[in-house]
């Protein structure tokens, strides 16, 4: 598993070197300059570029930004927030954004799987119908349409929670949003959840244990469980991804201080550098995460074997 | 008994996360306010942007600023001697004056502060308000990086006195240094904290009302706490402040009306919801959203005939009584109303009417011009291209069923664009007429005069005349005639309004929701930044 870990390290070493030559090509086809101010002269912009090494040929940018990456230097901002070093920008958002995302994670993988399994495993009308209701509603409507509602309902007219983020009362102010992105997450591991128990529950090895007289509960832990986490797992991670980056809606609601919002005013704002290490920071994310999850796949099924010749 | 247990968890799911929750709490003595977006840079010399503005004005102060009357008053100068010439200002300053962690504040301050604003090593964008806004003494080259920063026409013959030397005369000059980038900056303490400055709570100095206790680069929530050390501590009656980015306007509303904002901006739609309420009020902003005419390229658009029928076709109470509601006043002139008063004490801008000939919504004279206009260039019909930001497309999509409908034989063609790319094709003169819109940054007429000028890197209207008189208002010495000021400002604005230079449409205004019991909230004349300091909030 090292060497196939080693190997899965290097292509994404590389991929991320493919990843960032191809954006910094992309971004000189963006109209427009960091620099947009009417009151700016051109010798202003000019002198700006200068100072910031703009006014270089493509090709030794790119290698200049790659070497002081190595040095753990991503650059500063050049108008979004002017000489601020973006592993701060970075390092003040990240957290919080990661905090509601991964809340909400937990909030709508919890509540998913047991929505799923409980309903895969009981066979309540009830159930059934809350089951039905909930992964309708959480599939269907968009999460900053939960939010709205929240807002309303929960912050303005019953005055039970913060409609914005405040740092004095940051658990309070967190609920609404983690709920709002949980819910849809929820409702994706749910169905997962309840199809795989379903399949699982009707499949030989499980009919064996039965006539072995195992009793159900060993069943549904050591073996229903386990092998319908498989397929839930895989669609976390996708889910995570999205979860950590952020969301722009829901993040510009509750006025979060997170990323969700930075991609995209970065690119506006023309904020170069920014758009880059963001856009690096995503994709190591992404590859990171993808990573952990093949290795999880081996703990939790030993019959997978990464990259290894089979026994 | 399964089914029960089913329904149990499934409640305790869905509502349990919500439990345990109490009501919000709220300090006492403290005021907070929403921001529509984020500050930019808090580091004085970097503000160029509303946002960081607003954000400045509470922990900045200047040598002059304003009181609640909008009137100038001196906040850390004592008095200004202005020598003969009118190029030398000499700021006395106020006796032990301290920044916010006890050490004092000298002239020395100023010019470094000054300094930096010119640098180009700091990077700047508002190093305009040193070469364009008034002209220091070498700032251009000081700016361009041709000779060093200690060149610039600033010096501290002693720790109380600041002398700035001009290369032209500017009347405005006390009323331009109320800007944040005129603020002072310690040397010291800047190189202490180096690269770092002014990105957090931590590493920036206060020397207005308030210290900001809380900050971090494109913060959401901004705290502030009273600065002890203010020259006018004893007028600052709140303990804190909390500015809170709320870029959703519904939220924003929500949060007023339920009590945790207690002033917070409103616009569109919503602003219509609360017309009537005694808690909303209307700020007027110095700006001029106009339609840019290019005079360069666009041969039908040559013509002056041609432009004043465009002018004279648009209904502008229309279009601000329908579209763009709350706030905003229609504008048929270059300079807005309320901004700047004359020698006499009257508005410049005060009649709206003035230029009712050239501008006034006419269409049938609008159609007589359009005609003869249209002979003389020896065309049946015209089309220009009329480029706009992405979001104003209501306002666009009126201005050009207003223009067809009074002008036949004109076809509007609209095309948007992201600001940036229509900011771009501004600069290169890719269009026939653009939706553009200016905000003075001083309150004197030539923040809009200058726009004209053929020299200028915005517009490209081109009038030698006009360049001639503009120079001399330029570099007319006010301080022995301001009444001869004035009437050459009329001239020249006179000249624009009559060679319909470009099309006016509208001035800007920001309406607040401001609580009852909220007072000592007010705008500067020119509606870009704030006056604060005598904040208060009864607490019932």
């Amino acid at each position: 598993m090292a060497r196939y870990i080693c190997k899965r390290l290097i292509i994404s070493v590389i991929t991320l070197f493919v990843i960032l030559l191809v954006l910094f090509l992309l971004l000189q086809f963006m109209p427009g300059s960091p620099f947009n101010d009417q009151k700016l002269s051109p010798e202003q912009v000019a002198q700006l570029k200068e100072k910031y090494g703009l006014d270089q040929p493509v090709i030794i940018q790119f290698f200049r930004y790659i070497g002081n990456m190595m040095k753990g230097d991503l650059g500063v901002s050049y108008s979004l927030s002017p000489n601020t070093p973006i592993t701060d920008l970075l390092v003040n958002r990240f957290p919080i954004t990661m905090k509601i995302g991964f809340f909400s994670m937990i909030l709508g993988t919890v509540a998913g799987l047991l929505l799923g399994f409980l309903t895969a495993f009981f066979k309540s009308r009830i159930l059934k119908f809350f089951y039905n209701l909930l992964t309708l509603i959480g599939i269907a409507v968009p999460s900053y349409l939960f939010a709205m509602c929240f807002s309303y309902f929960i912050g303005y007219k019953g005055e039970m929670l913060p409609l914005l983020y405040d740092f004095r009362s940051p658990f309070s102010s967190s609920i609404m949003p983690v709920v709002a992105m949980s819910l849809g997450v929820m409702a994706v591991i749910a169905r997962f959840a309840k199809t795989e128990a379903g399949d699982v529950m009707k499949s030989d090895y499980v009919l064996l244990a039965r006539c072995q007289g195992l009793s159900n509960r060993t069943i549904i832990m050591k073996y229903i469980l386990r092998n319908s986490l498989m397929p839930v797992i895989t669609v976390m991670a996708g889910l995570l991804v999205g979860l950590l980056t952020g969301s722009l809606v829901i993040e510009q609601m509750f006025s979060i201080p997170g990323v969700g919002g930075l991609l995209t005013n970065a690119i506006s704002a023309n904020d170069y550098s920014v758009v880059i290490a963001l856009s690096f920071v995503y994709s190591a994310l992404y590859i990171v995460v993808m990573l952990i999850l093949d290795i999880l796949y081996c703990v939790i099924d030993p019959r997978v074997r990464l990259g290894g010749k089979p026994e | 008994m399964k089914k029960k247990l089913c329904i149990v968890l499934m409640c305790l799911l869905m509502i349990g996360t919500l439990g345990g929750c109490g009501r919000l709490k709220t300090v006492e003595q403290e005021i907070s306010i929403s921001l529509p977006g984020s500050p930019v840079s808090v580091d004085p010399q970097l503000v160029n942007d509303t946002n960081s503005g607003f954000v400045a004005s509470f922990n900045t102060a200047c040598l002059y600023g304003y009181d609640l009357n909008k009137e100038l008053k001196p906040v850390l100068a004592e008095s200004v001697e202005i020598s003969d010439d009118g190029l030398t200002y000499t700021f006395h300053l106020k006796k032990d004056l301290k920044w916010s962690d006890g050490r004092p504040l000298t002239a020395a301050d100023f010019v470094y502060g000054f300094r930096r604003l010119a640098d180009p090593d700091v990077g700047s964008n508002s190093v305009y308000m040193l070469t364009d806004s008034c002209t220091v003494k070498n700032a251009v080259d000081v700016t361009q990086g041709k000779i060093p920063v200690t060149e610039l026409g600033v010096s501290a013959p002693d720790a109380l006195t600041f002398v700035v030397e001009l290369e032209t005369p500017c009347p405005y000059f006390c009323a331009l240094v109320t800007m944040c980038n005129f603020a002072p900056c310690n040397e010291d303490f800047y190189h202490t904290v180096g690269k770092k400055y002014a990105t957090s709570a931590d590493t920036i100095l206060s020397c207005g009302p308030f210290i900001m206790d809380r900050y971090e680069p494109l913060a959401m929530q901004i705290h502030f706490k009273k600065n002890p050390y203010y020259v006018d501590a004893d007028i600052v009656k709140m303990s804190g402040v909390n500015l809170q980015v709320v870029a959703n306007a519904q939220q924003a509303l929500m949060s007023y009306e339920s009590g945790y904002l207690d002033i917070t901006t409103i616009s569109g739609e919503l602003a219509d919801l609360a017309v009537g309420d005694p808690e909303l009020q209307e700020f007027p902003t110095a700006s001029l959203m106009f339609l840019d005419i290019n005079h360069r390229t666009c041969a039908a658009l040559k013509n002056k005939n041609i432009r004043m029928a465009l002018t004279k076709s648009i209904d502008r109470n229309s279009i601000v009584k329908n579209i763009l509601k709350t706030g905003n006043q229609p504008l048929a002139r270059v300079n807005p109303p309320g901004y700047y008063i004359e020698w006499d004490n009257k508005d410049f801008s005060g009649d709206p009417d003035q230029y009712k000939e050239q501008a006034g919504y006419d269409p049938q004279k609008a159609k007589e011009l359009w005609e003869k206009g249209l002979s003389e260039i020896g065309e049946s019909a015209v089309t220009l291209t009329l480029l706009y930001a992405s979001g104003n497309d209501n306002l666009m999509e009126s201005v050009k069923q207003q223009m067809e409908k009074s002008l036949p034989g004109l076809t509007i063609k609209l095309k948007s664009a992201p600001s940036k790319e229509v900011y771009e094709t501004q600069t290169k003169g890719g269009y026939d007429l653009l939706f553009t819109g200016w905000f003075a940054d001083y309150a004197d007429p030539t923040s809009f005069l200058a726009l004209f000028n053929s020299s200028s890197k915005v517009l490209g209207y081109n009038n030698p005349d006009y360049d001639k008189l503009y120079d001399n208002i330029q570099t007319f010495d006010a301080t022995s005639s301001f009444k001869k000021r004035d009437e050459m400002m009329h001239q020249a604005e006179d000249m624009l309004m009559n060679d319909a230079a470009l099309i006016p449409l509208f001035t800007k205004g920001q309406a607040y929701l401001i609580r009852n019991g909220v007072t000592g909230f007010q705008m500067t004349p020119t509606g870009v930044g704030c006056i604060i300091e005598e904040l208060n909030k009864e607490v019932k």
